[in-house]
C-alpha cells in the first residue's frame, strides 16, 4: 500500500526531526554560554549547582529523548 | 584477602560469563529483550577508565570527567538515524568492522582498509594496556595489605601479575570471539555476556557509590559540606577559566566521535546489531546507563580526597581504597569485580574487532595478492581465517602488556584513553563524510586519515613516549631541532589548550582538510563511485543491487568451490542452494548470473573482508567492472528511473483524485436527472387530477342539457375550483422553476416584519374564520426592522399559515404566530395543535409533492410545492427553515433570516 508507507515515511521523518532537535537542545544546555550561569559555586540544598543543573539537565534530555522514541514506536 | 581467592573468584566469575556466552551461542531464533541488550553491550563504552579513571579525574579536575558521558549522550539523540544508516548499509554489504566499512565506502580499496586498521592498532593497543594495568593494579592492591601505595617495583615478566592478567584475557577473547567462523559474523554470546558485564559494573559501582556517600557520610549533602569547607576542593565545583570551557567543549566533541568510531563500538553497535529498531530503544536506554554510572563519581572522589589527603594514595584506584580503609572488604572485592568486568568487556570486544580488521583488511589481502599458489589451491582456508583471528587477538593483548611494561605508572587512565579517543577520532570525517557526502574519494581519505594520524603521532603519542621514557624528552620540550614553533605541545605556537584539545584541534584541521582537498581534485573510480552512491543514497540501494555493474562470467561449481574455501564446504552448500531455490533459478544452469557473484562476493565478505572478496570472486568470474561510463550510464539511467517512476506515481495520484471527483459529479448529475423526471411525472399526474376532474364536469353538463340548475351549479362551481387549483399549480411550478433558476426580481427593502405578518393573517382571515380555527399573533411591540422582500416574505408566512390551519381540526383548532428578534437574526414560528408529523417526514416535508399523509385515501390538501417554494425563498434570503413536531402534539414551523451587520439600508437589491 504505497499511503502505508507514504504515511509510515512521514512518521519516520518527524521522529527524526523531533531527534534532531532533542540534540539541538542538549548541545545548548551543555555548553558554555548556559554553563556559565552555573558557575557561581553556590550550592543548593547542600549540593553543588553546577553538579546539580548537569544531571538534571541530563536526566531531563534523557527522558526527552524517550518520549520521543517510545512514542512513535508504536509501528 | 588471599591472592589465590581472589584468583578463584575472579576466573569463576569469567567462567559464568564465558557459560553466558556459551548458550547465546546456542539459542536460535529472535532474542527476547533485544533492545535492552544491544543497549546494554553499548555499555562497553564504559570501562576501567570509567570505573575506575573518572574517579581519578573528578578528584583533580572536577566535573571534567562528564563530557566524555555528554557527547555519547548527544550522539544517541542522533543514533537512530546515523548508527541507524550505518546497520543498514552494514547489513547489505556484510560489514564486518569500521575498516571494512571505510574501506567499502571508499571503492572497497586495501589500502584505506589497512590504513584504518594501522590506525586502530596503534591507537587502541595503549587503551587495551590501560585496561590490564587496571586489573592487575586493583588486583595487586586487594591482596596486598595496608594502605595501597603506587607500586614502584618491576617484576620480571613471568611473576608480573600483569602478564598473566593478559594471557588469561588472551585465551578468553578467542574462546569468545573466535572459536569459529561464522558467516553472519554476529557473536551473540559475546553480545549477551557483554551485557551481563554492563549490569556487573553498574550494580558494583552504584554500591560502592551508596556505601561511600550513604555509609561512609550522611548523604549527598553532608559529603559536598564537608568538601565545601575545604577551599581547595570547593575548586572542584566549578570550573577555574575559559581554558576549562575549551576542554570541555573539545572532550565533548571527541567523544561524540569517539562512540561511534572506536572499534569495539562499530562492532557492538552495527556488526552486532540484529534488528534496526533496536537503535531507537538505545536512544534513551544507553544515556540513562551513563547517567546511572556517573552519579557517584563526584561524591567518591570528594570522599577520597578527603580520607586520604597527603597519603600518597593514587585517585584512580578511590573506588576500592575507600572500602579497603573503611575495611569493607566485601565492598572492595565487589568493585575489583566491577572493575573486573569494565575491563574484560572492553578487552573482549576491543581485540576481537581489532583482530577481524586485522585478518580482513591486512592479512588476507597480504595472503591472497602474495602467494597465488595457496590460494589456487584447493585446500580450505576457514582454518587460516581462524588462526590469523586467533593470533592477532593474543598479539594485540601482548602488544598491550609491552606498552604498559615499557610506559611504567606515569599515566593516568584517563590520559591513555583520551590520547586513543584522539586517534580513532581521525575515522569520523571518512566516516560520516563518506554517508553524507558523495564525492568523498579514496584518495582524499587515504590523505585525510594520513594527515591527521600524523598530527596525532607528532602532537599526542611521541609526547607519551617521551614522557614516559621511551624516547629522548628533548623534542618535546624544546621542539625538534631546537625549533620551538614546531613544538608538539604547542605547534606552530599555539599555546594555552590543554594537550588532548590541542592534538584534536590541530589533527581534526589536517584530516579533514586533505580528505576534503583531495577529494575535490581527484577523480573517483567507477567502484568508487558505485559504493559512493550505494552509501549515500537513502534507504535503497541503486535499484538492482551491485550485480548489474559486473560483466563476467562464472559457473555455479566455480563460485561454490570458491565459498567453500572460505567459509567452509557445509556452509557454503546450503547457503547456495538457499539462494539458488530462494529466486527459483534453475540449479542446473551451470552459467553464474551476476546476482549469484554478488552473492558470493557479499558471502565471502563476511570471513574476509568486501575488498578482499571482490578481489578473489573477481579472479574467478574472469571478468572486470563495466567501464566508468557505463557506470555513469547506469547510475544516470537509475536516476533518471527513479525520478520517472515517482512522476508516474504523482500522475497516477492525481488521475485517481480526478477519477473520484468525476465519479462524485457523475453521480449527482445521475441523481438530479432522476429528480427531474420524477418531478415532471409528478407535475404531470398533479395537473392530470383536476383537468380530469374539470373535464368530467363539463361532459356531464354537455351531455345532459337537462340538469337541474342547483345542480349544474354546483358543477360549475367544482370546475371553477379545480381550474383555480390547476392556475395556482402551475404558478406555484413557474414560481419554483424561477427560484431554482436563480432569477426573478428580488426588491429587499427594509420592511416593518410586524406588519407584514399582520398584513398576512389578515389575508388568511377567512380560511380560519371558516374552519373557526383560532389564530393568535404573539408579536413585539415595537417594529421589528428587516432588509428583505416584502412579497417573498409574505408568501412564507401565509403558506405556513394556510399550511397549519389545513392540519388543524375544525372549532378546537389553535394556531400561534411567534416574531422573535435576537438582534443579528429574526426567527418567525408558526406552531399549530394539528396532528403532528412523525419522525420519518420530518426531512421529507419540504421536499417537491411531499405530502403527509395517506394520499391514497385522502384527498391531497394542498399542491405539495409550498413548503418547498418557501424553504428556497428563506434560503435565498439567506436563512433556515425548519420544523419541530412532536406526532399528537401539533408541528411547530420556523425560519430565522440573519441581519447582516451594517448592510441594511432601503433599495439594496440582491
Amino acid at each position: 500500500m504505497p499511503h502505508r508507507r507514504a504515511f509510515r515515511l512521514r512518521k519516520t521523518k518527524a521522529t527524526r526531526d523531533k531527534l534532531i532537535a532533542a540534540f539541538l537542545l542538549g548541545t545548548g544546555l551543555f555548553t558554555p554560554p548556559l554553563l556559565t550561569l552555573f558557575m557561581s559555586g553556590s550550592r543548593v540544598m547542600g549540593v553543588p549547582l553546577f553538579y546539580l543543573y548537569v544531571f538534571v539537565a541530563w536526566i531531563s534530555l534523557t527522558a526527552l529523548l524517550g518520549l520521543i522514541a517510545e512514542r512513535d514506536s508504536g509501528e | 584477602m588471599s591472592a589465590g581467592l581472589l584468583a578463584i573468584v575472579s576466573l569463576l566469575y569469567l567462567l559464568v560469563l564465558f557459560a553466558i556466552a556459551y548458550g547465546g551461542d546456542r539459542r536460535t531464533g529472535a532474542m527476547r529483550g533485544g533492545p535492552w541488550v544491544y543497549s546494554l553491550s553499548l555499555a562497553v563504552y564504559c570501562t576501567s577508565w570509567t570505573f575506575f579513571g573518572s574517579v581519578g579525574l573528578a578528584s583533580q579536575r572536577g566535573l571534567m570527567f562528564l563530557p566524555i558521558y555528554l557527547g555519547p549522550t548527544l550522539m544517541a539523540a542522533l543514533w537512530p538515524m546515523v548508527v541507524g544508516r550505518m546497520i543498514r548499509i552494514g547489513r547489505a554489504e556484510r560489514i564486518t568492522s569500521i575498516a571494512d566499512f571505510i574501506s567499502s565506502r571508499y571503492g572497497k580499496s586495501h589500502a584505506v582498509g589497512a590504513l584504518v586498521t594501522v590506525i586502530a592498532v596503534i591507537g587502541i593497543v595503549p587503551y587495551i594496556s590501560l585496561q590490564l594495568k587496571a586489573v592487575s593494579d586493583t588486583f595487586l592492591l586487594l591482596v596486598s595489605h595496608g594502605l595501597p601505595q603506587p607500586s614502584t617495583r618491576s617484576l620480571p615478566v613471568l611473576l608480573d601479575t600483569a602478564f598473566h592478567v593478559t594471557l588469561i584475557l588472551a585465551v578468553f577473547s578467542i574462546l569468545f570471539g573466535a572459536r569459529h567462523i561464522d558467516a553472519s559474523e554476529h557473536h551473540r554470546g559475546m553480545v549477551d555476556a557483554i551485557a551481563f558485564e554492563s549490569v556487573v559494573k553498574l550494580v558494583a559501582f552504584l554500591l560502592v557509590g551508596g556505601l561511600v556517600t550513604f555509609g561512609f557520610h550522611d548523604g549527598f549533602a553532608d559529603l559536598f559540606e564537608r568538601a565545601a569547607a575545604r577551599p581547595d576542593l570547593a575548586r572542584l565545583f566549578t570550573f577555574s577559566g575559559a581554558g576549562d570551557y575549551g576542554t570541555w567543549i573539545s572532550l565533548t566533541l571527541l567523544s561524540m566521535m569517539a562512540i561511534i568510531c572506536l572499534p569495539r563500538q562499530f562492532q557492538v553497535a552495527v556488526v552486532e546489531n540484529v534488528d534496526e529498531s533496536h537503535a531507537r530503544r538505545a536512544a534513551w536506554l544507553f544515556p540513562l546507563y551513563l547517567i546511572l554510572i556517573n552519579l557517584f563519581v563526584l561524591p567518591i572522589a570528594l570522599a577520597g580526597r578527603l580520607a586520604f589527603e597527603g597519603q600518597g594514595v593514587d585517585p584512580d584506584t578511590y573506588v576500592l581504597a575507600l572500602p579497603l580503609a573503611q575495611d569493607a572488604p566485601i565492598f572492595a572485592a565487589i568493585a575489583f569485580l566491577g572493575g573486573l568486568s569494565a575491563a574484560t568487556g572492553m578487552v573482549i570486544v576491543e581485540t576481537v574487532a581489532l583482530a577481524t580488521m586485522f585478518s580482513n583488511s591486512i592479512a588476507m589481502p597480504l595472503l591472497v595478492r602474495g602467494s597465488m599458489t595457496l590460494y589456487r589451491g584447493r585446500e580450505s582456508l576457514s582454518g587460516v581465517v581462524l588462526a590469523i583471528r586467533r593470533l592477532a587477538i593474543a598479539g594485540f593483548l601482548l602488544l598491550g602488556y609491552v606498552y604498559a611494561r615499557l610506559t611504567g605508572e606515569n599515566f593516568t587512565l584517563v590520559g591513555i584513553g583520551l590520547m586513543s579517543f584522539t586517534a580513532v577520532a581521525q575515522f569520523a570525517p571518512v566516516l560520516l563524510g563518506g554517508l553524507f557526502w558523495r564525492g568523498g574519494s579514496r584518495a582524499g581519505a587515504l590523505a585525510g586519515l594520513s594527515a591527521g594520524f600524523l598530527v596525532w603521532v607528532y602532537t599526542l603519542f611521541l609526547p607519551s613516549l617521551a614522557r614516559s621514557g621511551v624516547l629522548a624528552s628533548d623534542f618535546v620540550e624544546l621542539g625538534p631541532f631546537g625549533l620551538a614553533l614546531l613544538k608538539p605541545g604547542a605547534l606552530f605556537g599555539l599555546t594555552g589548550l590543554e594537550a588532548v584539545p590541542h592534538a584534536l584541534m590541530w589533527s581534526m584541521m589536517a584530516n579533514i582538510g586533505a580528505y576534503v582537498l583531495v577529494s575535490l581534485v581527484t577523480e573517483q573510480s567507477a567502484i568508487e563511485r558505485i559504493q559512493a552512491s550505494v552509501f549515500t543514497d537513502r534507504f535503497t540501494n541503486v535499484p538492482g543491487g551491485a550485480s548489474q555493474f559486473w560483466r563476467g562470467q562464472a559457473t555455479v561449481a566455480d563460485l561454490q568451490a570458491l565459498a567453500a574455501r572460505f567459509v567452509g564446504a557445509e556452509h557454503a552448500e546450503s547457503a547456495f542452494s538457499a539462494f539458488l531455490n530462494g529466486g527459483r533459478r534453475e540449479a542446473a544452469r551451470d552459467e553464474a548470473d551476476p546476482e549469484l557473484v554478488e552473492f558470493t562476493e557479499r558471502l565471502l565478505a563476511g570471513a574476509i573482508g568486501t575488498a578482499t572478496a571482490r578481489v578473489v570472486v573477481a579472479s574467478v568470474t574472469k571478468g572486470e567492472i563495466v567501464s566508468l561510463n557505463e557506470v555513469m550510464e547506469i547510475l544516470d539511467e537509475n536516476s533518471q528511473v527513479i525520478a520517472y517512476s515517482h512522476k508516474l506515481e504523482q500522475k497516477s495520484r492525481e488521475l485517481e483524485t480526478t477519477t473520484a471527483e468525476l465519479r462524485s459529479a457523475y453521480e449527482k448529475l445521475s441523481d438530479l436527472s432522476r429528480l427531474k423526471d420524477e418531478f415532471i411525472a409528478t407535475v404531470t399526474h398533479e395537473l392530470r387530477t383536476p383537468l380530469t376532474s374539470i373535464r368530467s364536469f363539463t361532459e356531464i353538463l354537455h351531455d345532459n342539457p337537462d340538469v337541474d340548475l342547483a345542480q349544474r351549479q354546483e358543477f360549475l362551481g367544482i370546475v371553477i375550483k379545480e381550474s383555480e387549483r390547476l392556475t395556482r399549480l402551475i404558478n406555484q411550478v413557474l414560481d419554483l422553476a424561477k427560484l431554482e433558476a436563480g432569477t426573478g426580481d428580488w426588491e429587499m427593502v427594509e420592511t416593518d416584519l410586524a406588519t407584514l405578518i399582520h398584513e398576512a393573517a389578515a389575508g388568511v382571515g377567512q380560511l380560519y374564520k371558516d374552519k373557526r380555527v383560532t389564530l393568535e399573533l404573539a408579536l413585539p411591540p415595537e417594529p421589528v426592522r428587516l432588509a428583505t422582500d416584502r412579497d417573498r416574505f409574505s408568501q412564507v408566512v401565509i403558506n405556513l399559515l394556510s399550511n397549519a390551519v389545513k392540519f388543524c381540526e375544525a372549532d378546537s383548532g389553535e394556531v400561534r404566530v411567534r416574531l422573535a428578534d435576537e438582534g443579528d437574526s429574526v426567527t418567525v414560528s408558526v406552531s399549530d395543535n394539528g396532528p403532528g408529523i412523525p419522525d420519518w417526514a420530518l426531512e421529507k416535508v419540504f421536499d417537491k409533492f411531499q405530502q403527509v399523509g395517506d394520499t391514497m385515501t385522502s384527498k391531497p390538501s394542498g399542491t405539495g410545492l409550498g413548503l418547498t417554494i418557501s424553504r428556497n425563498i428563506i434560503e435565498h434570503l439567506g436563512g433556515r427553515i425548519w420544523v419541530d413536531s412532536q406526532p399528537g402534539r401539533g408541528a411547530c414551523f420556523a425560519f430565522r433570516l440573519p441581519r447582516p451587520n451594517g448592510s441594511v439600508g432601503p433599495g439594496t437589491t440582491s
